[in-house]
């Protein structure tokens, strides 16, 4: 099965999560229940670092928008880093550029 | 006069997708008697590009279609496919049923009528082949559906169920239903088929809006002229079972605005009479309304 999360790095109350590869139908899956299990204990702050991300289908933002679902209703938030000019456009087209808190570095997102 | 190839722009440019090669489909009537619907067609489809396919009633385009999705065998011919999974191009005909399911997953298809099912909500019926071909959580279909219907400005209607809709939000919601799992390669069974012009013109913007936004290759079959000349990239014009004249939309404007009388080719007066929707001309002539008109005027 694929896995995307290359890293997982806890920094205080915040989880920073690194990913790799093409998140798609059949690997979103596994990457939603991955998060969820790293998210167990309410973190009040998780970031998603999709800087080696090659690749997003609408299953991929589909799961992304979930994760920011459940944190928000939790009282925690999702900041997403490192977007590639793929994603951005995506991002763009779909306009989710204007639903996630997007960041360029992680410390950027991580001091917001 | 007016100057008109049959032939140019048979092949485009781009990476072709999609390959059609002497493609012949047979019927047999009600008599007995075997009817070729549709005779040594070819034509190439370009990766991202709008194609229309055009042809008076009869003329084999819904059945040029039904051969190109694989819901109709060939008699003869070729239809290579050669989608992002595939390697190299594969030939439809010889793929096994499981290797068609695979080709169909990359489809979109937006039928006439929307094809809603009347006992599930817009939202659920965008849902199902999410539901039914994948492994994604129900909470994250949830957040696709939502996504997919906010590209077709159709989020307000999620609860409604498809009798609560008019013709342009079926549509619509097809539209939704059609590009929930992505697909590389959306077909259209008459989009503007039973619709006013203004709800026509809407549905074609979204039509090139999706195409652009979604960089998908669209394959359109309509007889609406005013809306093939809008979201067209390249057209075909069939009659009578074969490919007329394959051309940019450009070359068919100029075909369409060619006064008939300096058209001396009888493929360019046809097509000409075709785009402009005139009663007189071969193709009515064809018909025997000329010699019926003689009769009665003696």
């Amino acid at each position: 099965m694929d896995d995307l999360v290359s890293e997982v790095v806890r920094n205080g109350e915040a989880i920073i999560i690194r990913v790799a590869g093409e998140m798609n139908i059949n690997s979103a899956p596994n990457f939603h229940t991955r998060v969820l299990e790293e998210c167990a204990d309410a973190p009040k702050h998780v970031v998603i670092d999709l800087g080696g991300l090659t690749f997003m289908d609408s299953t991929g933002i589909g799961t992304l928008l979930e994760i920011m679902r459940r944190l928000t209703r939790a009282g925690g938030k999702l900041s997403l880093v490192k977007l590639t000019d793929f994603i951005t456009n995506i991002f763009d087209v779909t306009k989710m550029n204007q639903v996630f808190s997007i960041y360029a570095t992680e410390e950027e997102a991580l001091a917001a | 006069m007016t100057k008109s190839s049959s032939s140019s722009k048979s092949k485009p440019d781009r990476e072709t997708i999609i390959s059609v090669r002497n493609l012949r489909k047979t019927f047999t009537n009600s008599a007995g008697k075997d009817v070729t619907v549709l005779d040594s067609v070819s034509f190439d489809v370009a990766r991202g590009e709008t194609i229309v396919i055009m042809g008076g009633s009869g003329c084999g385009k819904s059945t040029l279609l039904n051969c190109l999705i694989g819901e109709y065998e060939l008699d003869l011919g070729e239809i290579h496919y050669q989608t992002k999974d595939l390697s190299a191009p594969k030939n439809l005909t010889t793929m096994s049923p499981d290797e068609k399911n695979a080709l169909r997953k990359r489809f979109g298809i937006l039928f006439q009528s929307g094809a809603l099912f009347n006992s599930l909500t817009v939202g659920e019926n965008v849902a199902l082949p999410l539901s039914e071909h994948s492994n994604v959580s129900p909470e994250v279909i949830d957040m696709i559906v939502a996504l997919k219907l906010q590209l077709v400005h159709m989020l307000p209607h999620r609860d409604k169920l498809p009798s609560q809709l008019s013709g342009g939000q079926k549509k619509r919601a097809g539209l939704a239903r059609a590009t929930a799992m992505d697909p590389e390669i959306l077909f259209y069974d008459e989009p503007s088929a039973g619709l006013d012009p203004v709800t026509s013109t809407a549905i074609d913007e979204l039509m090139m809006d999706l195409s652009k936004k979604l960089a998908v290759t669209s394959i359109v079959v309509t007889h609406e002229m005013d809306s093939a000349f809008r979201i067209a990239d390249r057209m075909v014009m069939l009659e009578k079972g074969r490919v007329l004249k394959i051309g940019t939309r450009q070359e068919y404007e100029v075909l369409r605005d060619a006064d008939p009388a300096s058209l001396t080719r009888y493929e360019d007066q046809l097509m000409n009479q075709f785009l402009n929707g005139y009663n007189k001309g071969p193709l009515t002539n064809a018909d025997g309304l000329s010699e019926f008109e003689k009769l009665i005027t003696g």
